[in-house]
């Protein structure tokens, strides 16, 4: 209970920040742009090439997902990843953070959690959006619904994966955050590392990037045969929280 | 009984001189303890010790008669601070930072309410704190460190940056929590003239050791042996050759006369043997020792 008191407290420093509306701005970013892009060429979900029986929502899905994965998201976790900090080192407020009653596991442990459900309500807005381009145009173009039902679980279960494949983003960004007090820094680094991952894509050991697994989820060709994207994103997560925790909690100096 | 104490504290930032040094605190329930010092003297090391956000290296730590380390979480629970400059989120109102520590003290709601109420911001509590003056601000990071009811405040420098108006107003603050909620109270300065008229408990610091604690009257009567007096006469040599004939130790500051260690009998002694003698007193001016003198004569 406790900790969810933390979280709530977390939670309240976002308050009048940018952080919700640019999270919820930029996950309906590519649906709204599809959606005016469908309504001037005259084009719904109705419309759409069939491939087989598949359900018409699901490349739809895909058609948002992975650019959003692979180039929108990881900016965007470069960004909050790093920003979650900046408020305590902004307002120099890590020393009062660090004399009230919490211990360190539980305020480093609320902090990722707000993080976490960022990430969260950013695919719950994008699965919105994606409902959005294929509810709005049928109806304006045709005036009827679409004609397939909403697939929910593939579409919980492919938010899913792609946030995996984001999350050693979030995690890396989160651990440079904490280490680092100037803002610049983080970002430098995640901007660097993710256009260098970018850039080197068809190499062959690009993989040990932990950015390139969201950039494998928009080029899903290029994926190595011998790695599993999901198992290296979970096991790449994991690892940079343990160490992140461990160069947390063992700090000498706590603000 | 002490609310603080510790034994024997040491801490180095690096591996030169020690910045905190074999400092034994003795804080007593319900004081207001003025931890005084100069600048760089260790007052701000020594309570972020005291407060964990440094790691203790040598030395023991007890407050509220329990170790630190180990009731870290539990002994925090009743512990108000304010470390160097106010800390609080300025894109929020005084009542939203306020809400986000009483999510985590899970204290009453009410209670926001009644701390505005006691620093006196009820009126601006919905105002952003980035448009808060240097006084406001000193005010609601007060607020925030009473917030919990805490039986000790710790409070580093919190007149700093303020004008005589907002000194005096934050002192007032300080007494009233002291005397009406019981709050045991350490407050850190460099002046000696700023918490003098607040404190019932002193210690000075200065390069990381304690060079006095005690009571303020303790550190009064201190003050006593180190004040000098200076006096202008129609004929300062004749009147030194009296007061060296009458024992009383004299040297000469330029054309003036200086006699140090004076307290106020020996200086009503001083001014009658030059009346007696019919030396023409022109001036005596009393030199009250400031914290710079009482350390040299502390160190002494």
């Amino acid at each position: 209970m406790k900790f969810i008191y933390s979280v709530q407290s977390e939670l309240l420093k976002l308050k009048r920040s940018a952080v919700l509306w640019v999270s919820i701005i930029g996950s309906l970013f590519l649906p709204i742009v599809f959606t005016i892009r469908y309504l001037s060429i005259n084009v719904h979900l109705n419309k759409l090439e069939k491939i087989g029986d598949i359900n018409s929502w699901m490349p739809l899905f895909m058609q948002i997902a992975r650019p959003f994965t692979g180039f929108l998201l990881p900016i965007g976790f470069i960004l909050i990843g790093s920003l979650i900090t900046q408020v305590e080192y902004k307002n120099n407020n890590w020393k009062q953070v660090h004399t009230t009653p919490q211990s360190f596991t539980r305020i480093f442990f609320a902090k990722y959690t707000v993080l976490l459900l960022i990430a969260i309500l950013i695919f719950t807005v994008l699965n919105i959006g994606v409902l959005l381009l294929g509810f709005i145009p049928c109806l304006v173009l045709t005036g009827e619904l679409p004609n397939d039902m909403v697939p929910f679980s593939f579409l919980i279960t492919e938010s899913g994966k792609a946030l995996l494949t984001c999350l050693p983003i979030l995690s890396f960004q989160y651990l440079l955050g904490l280490q680092f007090k100037k803002f610049l820094i983080p970002m430098g680094v995640g901007f660097t590392v993710f256009i260098g991952t970018m850039m080197a894509l068809r190499t062959k050991y690009v993989y040990f990037s932990p950015y390139s697994f969201a950039i494998y989820y928009l080029e899903g060709d290029l994926i190595p045969k011998h790695i599993n994207i999901y198992i290296m994103s979970a096991l790449y997560f994991i690892g940079f929280t343990a160490l992140n925790y461990l160069l947390y909690v063992t700090k000498k100096q706590k603000g | 009984m002490n609310c603080i104490e510790t034994s024997n504290l040491t801490y180095h930032f690096t591996k030169g001189e020690p910045v905190v040094n074999t400092l034994n605190l003795q804080v007593p329930y319900g004081s207001i303890y003025g931890f005084l010092g100069q600048n760089g003297a260790g007052k701000t090391t020594t309570l972020r010790l005291l407060l964990g956000l440094l790691k203790k290296q040598e030395g023991s730590i007890s407050v509220f008669n329990a170790p630190f380390e180990k009731n870290r979480v539990a002994t925090l629970a009743q512990i108000g601070s304010l470390i160097e400059s106010p800390s609080f989120y300025a894109h929020l109102s005084a009542t939203d930072n306020l809400r986000i520590l009483q999510k985590v003290y899970q204290c009453p709601k009410e209670r926001i309410t009644e701390v505005l109420e006691i620093v006196g911001l009820q009126n601006v509590k919905n105002k952003k704190v980035n448009q808060f003056s240097l006084g406001m601000k000193q005010r609601l990071s007060i607020a925030i460190a009473i917030l919990h009811n805490p039986k000790l405040l710790i409070l580093d420098e919190p007149t700093n940056g303020l004008d005589p108006n907002g000194i005096i107003e934050i002192r007032e603050l300080i007494r009233r929590i002291n005397t009406e909620f019981g709050i045991t109270v350490v407050i850190s300065s460099h002046l000696l003239a700023e918490v003098e008229k607040l404190v019932t408990h002193v210690g000075i610091i200065n390069k990381g050791s304690l060079l006095f604690q005690g009571t303020l009257k303790e550190l009064n009567d201190k003050q006593a042996h180190t004040t000098s007096i200076t006096i202008i006469t129609d004929n300062n040599s004749k009147a030194a050759d009296i007061l060296m004939a009458a024992n009383i130790q004299v040297s000469f500051k330029g054309d003036v006369i200086s006699i140090a260690k004076v307290d106020n009998p020996t200086t009503a002694a001083v001014i009658k043997q030059l009346v007696d003698n019919k030396i023409s007193i022109y001036e005596v001016a009393t030199t009250k020792n400031d914290l710079e003198s009482i350390f040299m004569h502390l160190t002494q």
